[in-house]
């Protein structure tokens, strides 16, 4: 071969190298794009909309850069705020696959291998579950995947002082990205302790670079101070803004979580448990094989890089467990929460020994010359885990999932004008405000947030400006005087009144559509007809909300629970329009858990006919369809 | 690291033009579905389900796409077949709409003002009926007025400059951190202040 021909086939082999990588990840990238939810989803998604647009203040730590490089994707020409500020979560996981992929070829894995545990890790339940949702949690991951990367080259290409200040300034700005970030000092400080003095001394050099990154958090001020923010709080005084940081506002704060590092033995098997069952769901039993003899592999291969990556593993699996998920019997909401958010930095270390694992294989393969096996396994093995595709059409295609938005839009778009509302729990409060305050729908509406059942207080995020709110309800912003309102039909909640509730001596309730009306005790039989006969003429208003109940293809708990309002409005109806004799009946057991001790539960029995059949079965679907307690990762236990 | 830089500069455009042709393609597939359906129901006499059809067709906007034009058409003749409480929730429906679809422009600004006259109104005399003030109409409507055109919207100009503005000093540090150069961390602090002064004024 002439030195020209041979040129040309070490440029073909890389371009043909670039081609396939781009390839791939593109076509990764439009899946993902396809999947992603296509306006606002559960949880945290709509303060994060809300926020993300207006440049405010999310819940504690405040998560600036999220928050404004949100503001950057709400600039793109197509589609919706909340869809365009779900593309940014679609963005930085498949920036962190690149990342991903510059680690392996940096350790000097067989860059084939990567392929398969990059189509493993994007298909896996979780990590694609976070790519295509209004969520920080690929952002946070791209920052880690990225500190690691840093540290790779630093054990890889030697001692480098810069390394260190460049590390330093990032983990800075990584505690603004999300507090769990900064576990990876942990694996860092290890490392640079294998250059003992040198590293110590540059650590304390780098300080300063540390404080630097920690300037981002500026934005709490002084977006507190704009009228055109939309804030989950004020962070003005200093005080506040420290324990805004620390997260103390929350009954368990970042450094009472560290305090509960030590406990028993026992706990710390059922967070093994627990970390081991969404490695094992994720990933399935194969992929252990492939992982030990990828430590094995990575060990062999520079002692120093194996320490790093198995710690940082560790660090991000089993020790994040112990600080955040060492319950014997995780709750539905635990799993969903914790298990399917917090651990995404463990399933990528996971997956990047694995691909060293397979990368062992690979080079193995090739030592020995089979090298038509060598060949033909890599393709096959990268497209392998793709099947998993027809798994994720059922469980993550949340480009099918309008349940939140058009749950809020009835709640909202079947109050009087000048009503109060008072929301209760993330899910209720967080949509409301998207659709209330960022886009206006039917802001005449003042949102009041309750957190507990047991008090009568409540934080006015959704009835800001209260210069301007004021003067539509003077009664309540000057006295604090709710009856009046009641006596008005204009008081509506999400929590209806029990026995235990600090309502109860005043008001009682009843239920309209989604919600509960509360009136004054005194109140006539004229006007719960009044009531009924509103309720039965919202069945139009619902008809959307119930399409998207039994239409999506998600497996998302807060949305089954919130289609679990719509079973409930239809069988208020089916009651109302029941046959007076009838062979038939059925009885549903509706229950609303909205903490420990404040559970509405009731026990609806209907009689069957001609005239409420459609009711029945519309109920029956939506039931049987919604059942939040066949979540992946809880399934046996639910059923 | 030059040619490396660059290589990823080269990266970061291309997946993001991929990922706004996936959004363009998801988006169309969407308003096509969704007109559909928004026709189907119209036909069934069920209006409201119908404009919430039509209101994700202008959700799932598409610059130049006939489907905006065709769907807010549509939700418009639908709102004056309708009365009471059904036609509020029809304009406040393609209200909201119209300001979700905004980028570096609001698409429809004016039929965005428009309705936001007819929604004041309706909510006033909604709001009159209900309790009974008929005496306090200019009152009411003045309020009505004020909280209707209510924005949580920050200026667009700076709101875009932040973002950039950030990036930029977080890079120039890093930058100088890395090729040691005085000149990167002055860049830093110029791109710092901006930031400072974009977030103040956003």
């Amino acid at each position: 071969m002439d030195n020209k021909s041979f040129i040309r086939g070490v440029l073909d082999a890389l371009f043909f190298e670039k081609f396939f990588l781009f390839l791939f990840i593109f076509f990764i990238a439009f899946f993902y794009v396809t999947f992603s939810i296509p306006i606002i989803s559960t949880g945290d998604g709509g303060e994060l909309a809300s926020t993300g647009f207006t440049l405010g203040v999310p819940h504690p730590p405040g998560y600036p850069i999220y928050t404004e490089i949100s503001k950057l994707f709400t600039f793109i020409p197509v589609g919706n705020i909340g869809e365009k500020i779900a593309i940014l979560s679609v963005f930085f996981a498949i920036l962190t696959i690149v990342v991903l992929y510059k680690t392996v070829e940096i350790l000097g894995i067989d860059k084939k291998a990567f392929y398969f545990g990059a189509s493993l890790l994007a298909v896996s339940y979780t990590y694609m579950g976070q790519s295509l949702v209004i969520k920080f949690y690929t952002f946070n991951l791209f920052f880690v995947a990225g500190v690691f990367l840093i540290g790779v080259y630093f054990v890889k290409r030697g001692y480098d002082s810069r390394l260190v200040y460049v590390g330093s300034f990032l983990l800075g700005i990584i505690v603004s990205v999300h507090h769990l970030g900064l576990l990876i000092t942990l694996p860092l400080f290890i490392v640079g302790l294998f250059y003992s003095w040198r590293f110590l001394k540059d650590l304390l050099k780098s300080f300063p670079f540390f404080v630097i990154g920690l300037l981002t958090f500026i934005h709490l001020p002084i977006r507190s101070v704009k009228e055109d923010s939309f804030l989950f709080t004020l962070v003005i005084d200093w005080d506040y803004f420290v324990k805004y940081l620390l997260r103390k506002t929350y009954e368990k704060s970042t450094v009472d979580t560290v305090k509960n590092l030590y406990s028993s033995f026992d706990s710390y098997l059922y967070s093994f448990n627990n970390v081991f069952e969404i490695l094992y769901k994720n990933f399935s039993w194969l992929s252990v094989l492939l992982f030990l003899i990828g430590t094995i592999f990575l060990f062999r291969k520079d002692k120093k890089l194996g320490i790093f990556s198995l710690t940082t593993f560790v660090i991000y699996t089993f020790f994040l467990g112990i600080l955040a998920f060492k319950v014997q019997n995780p709750s539905l909401n635990d799993w969903f929460v914790i298990g399917h958010q917090y651990f995404i930095p463990g399933l990528y270390f996971y997956i990047l020994i694995v691909i060293a694992g397979l990368g062992w294989f690979y080079e193995f393969l090739k030592n020995k010359n089979f090298s038509f096996v060598y060949r033909v396994i890599p393709p096959v093995l990268a497209v392998f885990p793709l099947i998993y595709i027809s798994d994720r059409m059922f469980d993550m295609n949340y480009g099918t999932e309008y349940v939140p938005y058009s749950h809020s839009k009835v709640i909202f778009g079947s109050l009087p004008v000048g009503s109060i509302y008072i929301s209760f729990g993330d899910n209720h409060t967080f949509q409301g405000w998207y659709l209330k305050s960022i886009t206006g729908f039917r802001n005449d509406v003042c949102q009041l947030k309750q957190d507990k059942t047991d008090g009568i207080s409540f934080t006015l995020q959704g009835c800001r400006p209260s210069k301007l709110y004021s003067k539509l309800f003077p009664q309540f912003f000057k006295k604090g005087d709710l009856k009046f309102y009641a006596e008005e039909d204009r008081l509506y909640s999400i929590i209806p009144i029990l026995k235990n509730s600090p309502y109860s001596k005043i008001y009682s309730s009843e239920l309209y559509i989604y919600s509960f009306r509360y009136f004054p005790k005194q109140m006539e039989t004229v006007e719960r007809e009044k009531l009924k006969k509103e309720n039965l003429n919202m069945e139009n208003r619902v008809f959307q909300n119930f399409i998207d109940c039994v239409s999506h293809k998600v497996d998302e708990p807060f949305s089954k629970y919130l289609c679990g309002f719509l079973t409930e409005y239809y069988l208020y109806l089916a009651k109302q329009k029941e046959p007076f004799i009838s062979v038939n009946d059925i009885t549903f057991d509706i229950k609303r858990a909205y903490t420990m001790d404040y559970i509405y539960r009731i026990f609806v029995n209907v009689k069957i006919g001609d005239e409420n059949f459609v009711y029945v079965w519309r109920a029956k679907a939506l039931k049987g369809y919604n059942k939040p307690e066949n979540f992946f990762y809880f399934g046996e236990n639910g059923e | 690291m030059v040619s490396n830089l660059k290589e990823v500069s080269v990266f970061v455009i291309l997946l993001f033009f991929v990922l706004l042709a996936s959004l363009i393609v998801k988006n169309y597939r969407l308003q096509q579905d969704f007109f559909e359906k928004g026709v189907m129901y119209e036909n069934e006499h069920k209006l409201i389900p119908a404009v919430d059809a039509y209101e994700r067709v202008i959700l799932a906007y598409i610059p130049f796409s006939s489907y905006n034009q065709e769907a807010i058409d549509k939700i418009l003749l639908i709102c004056d077949k309708l009365n009471s409480y059904d036609k509020l929730y029809c304009y406040e429906t393609l209200r909201s709409a119209l300001f979700q679809i905004q980028s570096f422009y609001q698409p429809y600004g004016e039929l965005k003002e428009k309705i936001t006259n007819k929604i004041i109104d309706l909510r006033t005399d909604l709001y009159i009926a209900d309790l009974k003030l008929e005496n306090k109409k200019e009152e009411i409507h003045k309020v009505m007025e004020e909280i209707t055109k209510k924005e949580f919207n920050p200026d667009k100009f700076w709101s875009f400059l932040v973002p950039l503005c950030l990036i930029g000093w977080i890079f120039s540090i890093m930058a100088g951190i890395w090729y040691r150069k005085p000149y990167f961390y002055g860049l830093g602090i110029v791109f710092f202040s901006l930031w400072l002064i974009s977030l103040y004024m956003a």
